[in-house]
């Protein structure tokens, strides 16, 4: 007899449903720069419960991929500019079909709607993805390159052109325009320019305590000089071609000279590593990968490398690491990617 | 792939010698241009035909005219994409020109999301974009849309889940269109 008690029976399967919307939200949670260590585990721990969760999973993923294919610059804006047209064209339809006043009341209600959506509206901003490297020449003649999900507004008139930096990394070559000095700010400083080349990018730290960013930044210059002085103005320091310095709202820290280079790596999709902890090396190649990299940090304490890794081909990096290093990556699809301490660590010592 | 036995070959045929000059006449008047009528009738039947079950059609003309107004909505609104990113585009100025092939696929790419996209609220939309596309920080959303960041989450998950309903259907259809 294959009678079965009650209590031996499985409890009730999740609904698909219901464990899309996890999936989603974990998805979200993770995506998030203030996920942490035990949010992962959490995660995993949720992974594990069963084949249903790993699809639902799996096909969240999938969605994001197919929402994917079209970070290109003006691609929100064409999105919502088409999507306001529609509104607007469903209204008229809906005029066409009713008399009254009513409608007409709708109307204007609609045209500021447009308008709150029109061009210039988005584009005072320019943004690149996570992985994506863009390059913009903006209308003074100057050349905007900007590295992995960054995002800069622009403020350009008859006095001066400024470039606020919200996210990520830029690098400036700054066409020469003596009347307007052209400045790049951010919450710790601003770097002001007349024709040079350099790069800035910020380096911001969740502040203990408050939920505000500790702001801060680094200054690269490749050619002639710039100034950057932090954001109180309170101190200020010249920075020549070949110089770097970091800078918080609070101080700038000594310059440093950079290693002989016209320009930063990143610019050619690459990076060059010279001993370095591998920690700290994925801590980098992670701002380069759209899903997440997870790696334990305990685990890979003590390793170093040198390499030149490429920064558009983030799955191909960790290969070229795991040949140099007792590491094993792990890709589960492609965007959780595992780096973990390989166990058979002594096997490379054996011959 | 569309059927090979003759005797539904010989209905497909029917249905396409009886109805076809009536649906271009139909798209001439909504589109007042006999060649874009051509053009859409031809692609209708090109879906009719290679779906399967449509040899016995028992109001052959209203699926006509519901699968070309599909058809029609989605080529307004593609061409309405097309068009807000060119003007984006020639405003933005940019370095690099894409090549033409890759502006069509640019636009099928927008397109597809567009389409994902319908039906879903405002607010979840606008934060699903800036989050997928333009890569926008969680927080920095938040501080745009004036909300939360669990806010944030919430929406953009919202989205996602949305999405993913969507892009069920569209694979269901493309299923059965086979």
């Amino acid at each position: 007899m294959t009678q079965r008690l009650p209590d031996s029976q499985p409890p009730p399967e999740t609904p698909f449903e219901q464990l899309l919307s996890e999936a989603a939200q974990w998805r979200v949670r993770l995506e998030d720069d203030a996920a942490t260590d035990s949010d992962h585990r959490a995660f995993k721990r949720w992974l594990a419960i069963s084949d249903s969760h790993r699809r639902a999973w799996r096909e969240i993923g999938e969605t994001w991929e197919a929402l994917g294919g079209a970070q290109l610059p003006g691609a929100r804006a064409a999105l919502e500019r088409s999507h306001a047209e529609e509104r607007v064209d469903a209204r008229r339809l809906l005029r066409r079909t009713v008399i009254g006043l009513a409608i007409l009341a709708v109307l204007p209600a609609a045209g500021l709607w447009v308008s709150n959506t029109s061009l210039a509206y988005w584009l005072a901003d320019y943004r690149s993805a996570t992985g994506e490297r863009r390059t913009v020449k903006l209308e003074d003649g100057s050349v905007l390159d900007m590295n992995t999900a960054t995002a800069v507004d622009l403020h350009f008139d008859s006095a001066r052109r400024r470039i606020a930096l919200r996210r990520g990394e830029v690098h400036l070559r700054v066409a020469a325009d003596p009347d307007r000095p052209l400045e790049i700010t951010t919450e710790a400083g601003a770097v002001r320019a007349l024709g040079t080349r350099f790069s800035v990018r910020r380096l911001d730290t969740p502040a203990a305590g408050s939920g505000s960013r500790g702001a801060a930044m680094r200054v690269a210059v490749y050619e002639s000089h710039v100034r950057l002085c932090v954001a109180s103005g309170e101190s200020c320091r010249k920075l020549r071609r070949g110089e770097q310095a970091r800078a918080t709202a609070a101080g700038i820290a000594p310059t440093e000279a950079m290693a002989k280079h016209s320009q930063p790596a990143w610019l050619q999709d690459r990076m060059d590593v010279l001993n370095q902890p591998v920690i700290d090396v994925l801590e980098e190649l992670a701002r380069y990968h759209p899903g997440i990299l997870h790696y334990d940090k305990q685990a890979l304490a003590g390793l170093r490398v040198s390499a030149t890794l490429p920064l558009d081909d983030i799955p191909r990096a960790l290969d070229a690491l795991a040949l140099a290093l007792p590491i094993r990556i792990q890709a589960y699809g492609r965007w959780l990617l595992v780096v973990s301490r390989s166990e058979i660590e002594a096997a490379a010592t054996v011959p | 792939m569309l059927p090979c036995d003759s005797a539904s070959n010989a209905r497909l045929e029917a249905l396409y010698l009886s109805h076809h000059a009536w649906l271009r006449g139909w798209l001439w008047r909504r589109l007042g241009c006999p060649e874009r009528a051509a053009d859409f009738a031809h692609e209708t039947f090109f879906r009719v035909l290679t779906r399967p079950g449509t040899e016995t059609l028992e109001q052959p003309r209203a699926f006509l005219t519901c699968i070309a107004t599909h058809l029609l909505i989605d080529d307004s609104r593609r061409a309405r994409i097309e068009r807000a990113w060119r003007e984006t585009q020639a405003a933005v100025g940019q370095v690099a020109v894409p090549s033409a092939e890759q502006v069509v696929e640019f636009i099928d790419a927008l397109e597809r999301i567009a389409r994902l996209l319908q039906g879903l609220g405002e607010r979840p939309r606008k934060a699903l974009l800036m989050y997928r596309l333009d890569g926008m920080s969680q927080a920095d959303i938040a501080a745009e849309l004036g909300v939360s960041v669990s806010m944030v989450k919430k929406y953009v998950a919202q989205g996602l889940v949305h999405c993913h309903r969507a892009l069920c259907n569209a694979k269901h259809n493309s299923i059965a269109a086979l």
